[in-house]
């Protein structure tokens, strides 16, 4: 178990590295600015798995996530010229993705999908997950992306706000309405009485 | 029947804000939700489905190994769209002034009143009215001089 001491060292490590992989990002952008293709394509490598994820995520379909992915780092390119600061470039990647993700969910059809009643309180990960996508599918778009974002990205409250552009306290509303509602749908997929 | 309190642990709960109760407070709630039946079964089926959520969500999935360069592709197709985009303009521009160059030339054929070499009107020219110019003048031959007397 590392000391006060220790621990302070290994954070001012891990900070030192996190300022330096700042730099070396901000260094990137400059040399994409002035037409290098190959700080690009270094850019998309180091952000690549987390935007995949993270419209997965949302998305629940691996391959419009991709698809979201690239969308993303097309428009990032374009876009480039509205980064005020060559640092910020992961968080601009970032909610580009997610906005590109809600504009997929608010275009699909919003169809509740009743569960049948062999797909309800099954137990096992590949069936929660299909139970989960299910119920998730009935949450509307700003909702749904709200939740994932603090709940499975583990995003704080002023980063969702950031993200979805919504000040902390709709985001706060958004949270009370989703996991309530998403608590309701759980339980009446695992038929039990809601109060 | 829910109570005030239950009313109150919920919202905050919901909201993410139990977390910023002080002391007091937070312990008078932990106290409720120990005694309430109804908010210790929410609490359980909140943290059950949140929990559900969270384990469901990392897919591992991180994308084709082609990912990049399809990424580098589609960026270079646009690059040259919009290249063609900036200078359709002046393609077009330039056609259409080759369009009308001929235009232009075979009106000024077809109707010889605008024909300035022609401004008669007449398409043909006769060749009774037409007058022979000779490119060479021909030279004025005097007569030999005689030597009279």
């Amino acid at each position: 178990m590392p000391d006060g001491k220790e621990r302070m060292i290994n954070s001012r490590i891990q900070e030192g590295i996190f300022r330096d992989a700042r730099e070396d990002e901000a260094l990137l952008v400059v040399r994409v600015r002035s037409g290098d293709e190959s700080a690009y394509k270094e850019l998309i490598d180091r952000h690549r798995t987390r935007l995949i994820r993270t419209a997965s995520n949302i998305l629940r379909d691996p391959i419009e996530a991709e698809d979201v992915a690239q969308e993303a780092f097309l428009k990032a390119y374009r876009e480039l010229y509205r980064l005020r600061e060559d640092r910020a470039f992961a968080s601009f990647i970032y909610r580009i993705c997610v906005r590109l993700c809600v504009d997929r969910l608010r275009l699909r059809r919003a169809e509740p999908s009743p569960l049948e009643p062999s797909e309800q309180a099954q137990s096992g990960s590949v069936e929660n997950k299909v139970l989960i996508e299910k119920l998730l599918a009935q949450l509307p778009p700003d909702l749904k992306t709200t939740l994932i974002l603090r709940e499975v990205e583990q995003l704080s409250y002023e980063e969702v706000a950031v993200v979805m552009k919504v000040p902390v306290g709709t985001v706060r509303s958004r949270l009370h309405t989703a996991r309530e509602r998403f608590r309701t749908l759980w339980m009446a997929a695992h038929d039990i009485d809601i109060d | 029947m829910a109570s005030k309190l239950c009313s109150e642990y919920r919202r905050l709960r919901l909201r993410d804000e139990t977390v910023e109760l002080n002391g007091r407070d937070a312990s008078a709630l932990f106290h409720h939700i120990q005694k309430c039946p109804i908010c210790s079964t929410f609490e359980k089926e909140l943290t059950e489905s949140l929990m559900a959520l969270r384990e469901s969500g990392d897919t591992g999935y991180t994308g084709s190994s082609s990912f990049t360069d399809r990424v580098i592709y589609a960026l270079r197709a646009e690059r040259l769209s919009r290249r063609l985009q900036f200078w359709q303009p002046a393609f077009a521009g330039a056609a259409a002034a080759v369009v009308l160059f001929f235009l232009i030339l075979q009106i000024v054929t077809a109707r010889p009143e605008m024909n300035y070499l022609n401004p008669s009107g007449s398409a043909r020219v006769s060749s009774e009215n037409s007058r022979e110019i000779p490119i060479f003048e021909p030279s004025t031959t005097q007569p030999p001089l005689t030597q009279e007397g």
